[in-house]
Parts: C-alpha cells; sequence; structure tokens
C-alpha cells in the first residue's frame, strides 16, 4: 500500500479525469510519480482509459501489474 | 446451453470434480486442462517457502467471467471452468486450474492457453512471493 491506507475518498470537482486523481495522489505520495508506468487503473472494477471523467460515488482502483495464475 | 464456472477461493479444489461437471454435452470430445501449482523455486533460483495470492475480488471474479465468455464466442467452447485460489499456499499445492470442453482438441488446447495468458495480464490477483523468510510480488 503506498499510500499507507487501503482506501481513500475523494472530493473532487466536477469534470475531474483519472489522470488528475493520479497527479493528486502522487503530490500526497511522490513516490507513486516513479511507478506511474507500471500502475494499472480501472474505474467500478473495470480497466480504464486515463482521460475518463469521474462520477460521483465511483470507485478508482490504481494497482500494481497483475500476476496470478 | 454452454457451462460456465468461476470460483475466487481459499480452499483446494479437486480437479476431477471440475471435470465432471463440465461433461454436460454430447458435443463435447475432449477437455484439456491447465493445473497451476506453488513451485518451490523463484524466477531468480531462490526456494520459496510459501506464495500468499491475493485479488482484488470483485473484480477479479469479473474478469474471469469476462474471459470465460471471451474464449466461448472465440474458440466454440462446450464448457469453461477457471477456479483460482488466493490467500497463504505452500510449496505443492494447487493455484489455478482452467478446464475447457469443446468438440475437438486442437480449440480446447488454443483456448485453454488463451486464457491462462489472459488472465496472467489482465485478472487482477497478485502473488508475494516468501524466500527464505521476505517477500516479494511474483509475476
Amino acid at each position: 500500500m503506498v499510500m499507507g491506507v487501503p482506501e481513500l475518498t475523494l472530493e473532487l470537482p466536477d469534470g475531474t479525469d483519472i489522470s488528475t486523481v493520479l497527479n493528486i495522489l502522487e503530490h500526497r505520495k511522490p513516490e507513486l510519480r516513479k511507478l506511474r508506468n507500471m500502475t494499472m487503473i480501472a474505474l467500478n472494477r473495470s480497466y480504464a482509459d486515463m482521460n475518463t471523467i469521474l462520477k460521483d460515488g465511483d470507485e478508482l482502483a490504481v494497482f500494481p501489474p497483475v500476476g496470478g495464475g | 446451453v454452454v457451462k460456465i464456472i468461476v470460483e475466487l477461493q481459499s480452499s483446494d479444489f479437486s480437479v476431477d470434480a471440475v471435470l465432471q461437471k463440465l461433461r454436460t454435452s454430447r458435443n463435447i470430445g475432449c477437455v484439456v486442462t491447465f493445473v497451476g501449482i506453488v513451485r518451490g523455486t523463484s524466477t531468480d533460483g531462490k526456494p520459496v517457502t510459501s506464495l500468499e495470492l491475493e485479488a482484488y475480488t470483485e473484480m477479479a471474479k469479473k474478469s474471469m467471467v469476462s474471459l470465460a465468455t471471451d474464449a466461448k464466442t472465440k474458440f466454440e467452447l462446450e464448457d469453461i471452468a477457471i477456479i483460482h485460489r488466493v490467500g497463504k499456499l505452500s510449496v505443492g499445492e494447487n493455484i489455478i486450474c482452467i478446464a475447457v470442453a469443446s468438440a475437438h482438441r486442437e480449440t480446447a488446447f488454443k483456448a485453454c492457453k488463451w486464457l491462462i495468458d489472459e488472465l496472467k495480464k489482465l485478472v487482477p490477483i497478485w502473488k508475494h512471493e516468501f524466500v527464505s523468510g521476505s517477500a516479494c510480488i511474483a509475476q
């Protein structure tokens, strides 16, 4: 857990996209910046594009490359 | 009717029991199975003591159902089962069983390989390998 907690609730202005949220998280935890290229992003449990605009109540997951099986 | 079985569970599974559940149609001519087990050596050659599998549960289940549905269409399969374990596992224990039932072996072999390759790329499950007291994320 790079952020130190399993989940965070953020108040964001209308029109905020996923990329902006990552910038906010990186501002709080600069060590996240070097992981950006290997980070996988899911919105409401499906993979999502960085430009996707968030809605109220959305669940955004930021995690390292997967490796089950 | 195509049967798709997807489970994410901490308990072990019986491959025989999975195979029995797939024999549902007269069109089935074969079942190809992949079983992943905990290897006692890491990719860089160190002795592994155990493995911990962690999942983003709801998305992992959703992704496995989606992969199975895609495989059914792509390879014209009869039945599909994907059983993946989570939690702490010892060397030699089962991790995953993928079983695909098809009319013919060629599509079944292709589908089984496609499913495990895609699962490793897309399903949010992580392996933490314990190597002589230390842990690291394994691919």
